[in-house]
């Protein structure tokens, strides 16, 4: 059986921050150990005294984490740019986890990177029966990551994370494996405890503005052209911004909508998944989306709506805690993207935002929880493994 | 005409969609100036949350840490520098946080070049002061000096990046530049609290140490009286019992051949050995309250009375003397120590009694929740106030031996006793009508 322990904090010392957390976060337990610690960052600290500090307070335990425009933890949300949290996790045995990583997963290679880490967790256990991805959110093609897992783990195995990200400027982000700091990685987690489940959603407050425009040249997650235009400079006009902007000054403003399928409208409580860009190429012509986009694909500006965005929170941390219903909630994940930070909402709807989930899940327990803002989502939808952007991701592990 | 209306209704869809998609950066616009008062009224809110954290800071050391991560967290900089000037050090690094490959030049940096007056200033390449915070590996840095009240610039406080940095962090913005002045401010002022703080400890420290030394000085000092009043008394008392013995066998054997002269000259050899002799008994009685280990028993105030009114039995005689007991305690105390602070207290109350009244003693005691006392009144010539001290010291004789034979120890054996058992040990007296002695020892004494 896995058992959870969370904590966080804003102390800007990196060695302190992280013995404070994994203290904190094992502070009631006889002995300061755990099987597995996960650690996500926001990228002011110095990564090699952190987990160097791990190793030497938990030498044995398997370090995993990824780096984020900032955390989110039981003690609220902290976007500084030295902000720590932590999820330390005891196993009654050592099989109920695997962890496998790779250290270049790219747009092109992404489900070949994939596929093999799931092989990976797949040869030293094949009872997994939930997968936790952390990785690069600026390189990688996640549609394909995503059937990369699929393929080998089978299309009903559930997939959450998140993709890393920086302070929002979208230059690189890292990932981190035991001592390892990985500028294009990713890390796969399989839980193989059979008493664990996973309640997840996912939930935007963005709404479509004016007409949409249509992909009509690309490749893969790249994109060439828009309504036979340069795709970037497109882009740019549309929002009336030089085509010298670099992709991380427009994360607020440039989420692109993408219909989906109405029978999932419902359950997502909008029309439209979005996506982000976070990478243009050298010439400021094409962009790359975090997932293919055929010619064709039709895609729309969208502008944030508060109140949507409150609603929809409201609506998914009820469906939740339905499905959770009298089950035991034993820890929660939770993946923000990067523009729902300070970055769309100032700091009292921000915290807002995290006091809207955090209150009716958490009724005053010591439920740990371990989230970050990244540039992007793996949450299922209508029950499919599905990346989203600008939302926010609730993933609720559960024991009957 | 339905051209035209078509051809309307297109341009009035463009205007309305340019329109909107303009409105998205208005409203982006927005939230980044909404941001920025966030930003601004964080700092604020963090520069009183570490006010009262630098007042909490247990040393100097942990409160110049907490400083330059304070200024790490509110200006968001990578890298501090707290620097004090010191008149006789020089410049002295308080404490630095991402500076430490930079060690050796920390401690240069102070140059007046670099400092504006009592305001912080912020410097880039080509400004005055570039070489200097290069010399630290740093692009940009904001400086501000702490000045004191006649503006002498008393240390500095600098927080800045490197060029590789500036890839994530932003560019040092002159909307900070208050804002880091107020908190240089703060942290010169809570310096200044520490410095005046720690003098004072170290004054507070320094005259403890002196205390202590002197007070071990004494009690080294009286272990050496003692040992010597000890060795002294120990080493006396073979040869006075060899003088006593061939003096009393001089006089038995050869009385007969001395001359009245002689007889009275061998009288005063033998008083002279007397008094050595108990005054040798009584320095070994005084030195051994401290020395031996006493041990601890339940002790009947009664027996010891019973106990001292034998070994005086001659002495309540002669005076013609009469003892009335009142009330006892029973209590934890040695034995042996109590029977010789009883006796000297009865011994002393039939001694100095006055010509032509018997000698009318009276002992009785109590007990309350903490301590037992009990008390030993005369009708004797009682003790003028002034004495009051002078009467427990060693040696100390209020009277001539001629008038009251006496060492001037048995008070002082006393006092030992008494404080050695945790109590004390005072009188109260009018002269010529009597005192009273009082004791009082602590109950349930575990050790003493």
């Amino acid at each position: 059986m896995l058992t959870f322990y969370s904590a966080s904090t804003g102390a800007v010392n990196s060695k302190k921050a992280i013995r404070y957390c994994i203290e904190t976060a094992l502070e009631k337990e006889a002995s300061l150990n755990c099987d597995l610690l996960m650690i996500y960052s926001s990228i002011g600290h110095d990564f090699e005294e952190i987990l160097s500090e791990a190793h030497n307070l938990l030498p044995q335990t398997i370090v995993v984490g990824c780096t984020g425009a900032g955390v989110v933890g039981k003690e609220g949300s902290n976007e500084g740019m030295r902000s720590l949290a932590v999820m330390a996790i005891k196993a009654e045995k050592r099989q109920e986890f695997a962890v496998s990583y790779c250290d270049n997963i790219r747009g092109f290679n992404s489900y070949e990177q994939a596929h093999q880490m799931a092989k990976d967790l797949q040869a030293e256990n094949d009872q997994i029966n939930m997968v936790m991805i952390l990785a690069s959110g600026i390189d990688i093609a996640a549609d394909q990551a995503i059937r990369g897992i699929e393929d080998v783990l089978g299309p009903d195995i559930p997939i959450f994370g998140g993709t890393s990200s920086d302070n929002s400027k979208a230059v690189s982000s890292f990932q981190f494996f035991n001592q390892k700091i990985l500028e294009r990685g990713a890390v796969l987690i399989g839980f193989a405890d059979p008493g664990l489940e996973l309640v997840s959603g996912a939930n935007h407050g963005n709404i479509p503005i004016g007409m949409p425009f249509t992909v009509t040249k690309s490749e893969g997650n790249r994109v060439f052209e828009i309504d036979g235009q340069d795709a970037w400079p497109f882009l740019m006009r549309k929002l009336d911004l030089p085509v010298s902007t670099h992709p991380g000054e427009t994360l607020a403003i440039a989420g692109l909508g993408e219909q989906i399928e109405d029978d999932l409208a419902e359950e997502y409580g909008n029309k439209f998944v979005l996506r982000i860009i976070v990478k243009v190429d050298s010439e400021r012509k094409s962009f790359y989306m975090p997932v293919e986009s055929p010619v064709g694909t039709r895609l729309w500006l969208t502008k944030r709506d508060e109140q949507h965005t409150f609603n929809g929170l409201d609506v998914l941390i009820g469906r939740i805690k339905k499905q959770v219903g009298n089950r035991k909630l034993v820890a929660i994940f939770h993946t923000d993207c990067v523009a729902r930070g300070r970055l769309l909402f100032n700091r009292i709807s921000k915290e807002e935002i995290i006091k809207h989930m955090q209150e009716p899940l958490l009724e005053g327990t010591n439920i740990p929880w371990l989230g970050i803002y990244g540039f992007g989502e793996f949450t299922l939808l209508g029950g499919r493994n599905c990346f989203h952007n600008y939302t926010t991701s609730i993933y609720a592990l559960v024991r009957s | 005409m339905k051209k035209l209306q078509y051809e309307e209704l297109e341009e009035m869809t463009r205007d309305l969609q340019a329109r909107v998609e303009k409105g998205i950066t208005v409203e982006q616009d927005l939230i980044n100036t909404q941001n920025e008062l966030d930003a601004e009224l964080n700092r604020f809110r963090l520069m009183q949350k570490y006010s009262s954290e630098a007042l909490k800071a247990p040393d100097l050391a942990s409160f110049c840490e907490l400083t330059v991560e304070y200024f790490v967290e509110i200006f968001n900089l990578p890298r501090a520098l707290f620097l004090e000037l010191d008149e006789e050090a020089g410049q002295v690094v308080l404490a630095q946080f991402g500076l430490a490959e930079y060690e050796d030049q920390l401690a240069r940096i102070f140059d007046k070049s670099i400092v504006d007056g009592n305001k912080s200033k912020i410097i880039r390449k080509g400004e005055t002061g570039y070489e200097a915070i290069l010399k630290l590996g740093l692009e940009e840095a904001i400086i501000c000096p702490i000045c004191d009240q006649e503006e002498n610039c008393k240390g500095l406080v600098l927080a800045g990046l490197k060029k590789k940095e500036i890839v994530f962090y932003d560019s040092i913005e002159e909307k900070i530049a208050d804002s880091f002045a107020l908190m240089t401010q703060k942290a010169g002022d809570h310096l200044q609290i520490l410095r005046v703080n720690e003098r004072l400890k170290k004054g507070i420290a320094h005259a403890t140490k002196e205390l202590e030394e002197q007070a071990e000085e004494l009690k080294r000092s009286n272990q050496d009286l003692e040992q010597f009043a000890y060795v002294t008394s120990h080493d006396l008392k073979a040869p006075l019992r060899n003088i006593a013995s061939f003096v009393q066998l001089l006089n038995r054997k050869y009385q007969d051949q001395f001359d009245e002269e002689a007889r009275e000259y061998m009288q005063f050899v033998l008083g002279g050995v007397h008094r050595l002799n108990n005054l040798i008994k009584d320095l070994l009685q005084y030195s051994r309250v401290n020395r031996l280990d006493a041990g601890l028993e339940h002790v009947d105030l009664h027996d010891v009375v019973e106990v001292v009114k034998h070994n005086l039995a001659d002495m309540i005689k002669h005076q013609s003397a009469e003892i009335q007991i009142g009330r006892l305690p029973l209590f934890r105390a040695n034995y042996s120590q109590m029977v010789q602070l009883m006796q000297n207290i009865v011994s002393n109350a039939i001694k100095f009694n006055r010509a032509g009244v018997a000698p009318l003693i009276r002992i009785e005691g109590g007990e309350n929740a903490r301590e037992i006392y009990f008390s030993v009144s005369d009708n004797g010539i009682g003790i003028d106030a002034r004495h009051k001290e002078a009467i427990f010291s060693i040696f100390q004789r209020l009277h001539s031996a001629d008038e009251y034979e006496g060492t001037g120890i048995g008070l002082s054996i006393c006092k030992r006793i008494a404080e050695r058992h945790k109590g004390k040990i005072w009188f109260e007296s009018t002269p010529g009508e009597g005192s009273t002695f009082f004791v009082q020892i602590p109950r349930n004494l575990k050790r003493i």
